[in-house]
């Protein structure tokens, strides 16, 4: 190796030689040394603490499940709930809880379903939605009922049981409800309070 | 020509609220039209309105705006109020101004009295009505009663 009469050029060859191998070390503790996961760093970077692994594993629960399909005349629906676990001895049956439903309809009108509890049965392609079970149209009505099933297959949501409704023209009681494709005109969609009506309109002097 | 005639009550209160029974009722997702059908009775007070058919429609805001402007009835329409009766083909109830216009082959009763004509205007506040259109009053009078 030459020697050089003044300290830049020496410090300018050791630093040829040192410089690459500082660079070579550095290189190497990107692959040697991993980063460990978990062990040093915090535990709360995962989704579920343990004892909801195990509940959900127990119950077959699903957490936060959600649905969307579009029935066969273009109604877009998506449904979605807390949580759900099929049903042991009925397969295909599922329970859900706060159950949500939203349907689109081809004529631009929408509906909004909410209710505590939901059973969904793939077989016949049914939800049914129970408990304080809650309709809002686009058109501006709010039906309150017990119980309504709501189809996959085509646009049809039914309340049997009595149902009370705020809409437009004021207050409804009526026998049951339906919001389906009217039979003689397939483009339009009837919300249809049957099996006695009452409506009460207060008209404000 | 036209006849005025007494028609109902004076103490006709048009701000009372109006009850609509039927068997069902109806309404279009898409425009959001309202149709009552199925014996549809539309009651405020001591009025009863009685049809086959009654399509609601609202103010001028619209089906948001919540006001009803009125009430068209078809179809076999009864109108009575306190002890005098009209039945025609069609009537519109306006809930705001507080008339009803009934039109086709009207037949008014009062008592043994009876008007036809083809129009009857019913004023609820005044508690009068106009009958127009071929108007034909049959009196009976009181010796030929049975």
């Amino acid at each position: 190796m030459r020697s050089y009469d003044n300290a830049y050029s020496r410090f300018i060859a050791a630093a040829k030689i040192v410089f690459p191998l500082a660079a070579l070390g550095l290189l190497s503790t990107l692959f040697m040394i991993s980063r460990d996961h978990g062990s040093a760093g915090n535990g709360d970077g995962l989704p579920y603490a343990k004892v909801e692994i195990d509940d959900l594993l127990r119950q077959q629960r699903l957490g936060a499940p959600n649905y969307a399909g579009v029935t066969r005349d273009g109604t877009a629906i998506s449904m979605r709930a807390d949580s759900a676990r099929s049903d042991p001895d009925r397969p295909g049956r599922g329970e859900a809880q706060a159950m949500q439903a939203r349907l689109t309809l081809p004529d631009g009108s929408s509906a909004e379903i909410q209710a505590n509890t939901g059973s969904i049965d793939t077989s016949d392609r049914v939800a049914v939605l129970e408990g304080d079970a809650k309709i809002s149209t686009s058109t501006g009505y709010t039906i309150e009922t017990d119980r309504l099933r709501s189809a996959f297959a085509d646009t049809n949501v039914e309340a049997d049981g009595p149902v009370t409704a705020n809409g437009p023209p004021g207050r409804i009681e009526a026998g049951s409800m339906t919001l389906s494709a009217d039979p003689s005109d397939k483009g339009r969609y009837l919300l249809v309070f049957k099996d006695g009506v009452r409506l009460i309109y207060e008209p404000e002097q | 020509q036209g006849a005025q005639i007494a028609f109902g009550s004076l103490d006709h209160d048009a701000s009372l609220p109006v009850e609509v029974t039927a068997e069902s009722l109806s309404v279009d997702q898409g425009d959001g039209t309202a149709v009552f059908s199925g014996d549809v009775v539309v009651g405020q007070g001591t009025l009863r309105l009685s049809a086959a058919r009654v399509l609601v429609v609202y103010g001028s805001g619209g089906a948001s705006s919540g006001k009803i402007s009125r009430l068209e009835a078809s179809g076999s329409v009864v109108l009575v109020l306190g002890e005098d009766a009209a039945q025609a083909q069609g009537a519109v109830y306006s809930i705001d101004t507080a008339t009803i216009v009934m039109t086709g082959d009207v037949l008014l009763t009062q008592g043994d009295n009876a008007v036809e004509g083809q129009r009857l205007t019913v004023d609820l506040n005044r508690g009068t009505g106009a009958m127009e259109g071929r108007v034909r009053t049959v009196l009976t009078p009181a010796s030929d009663k049975p």
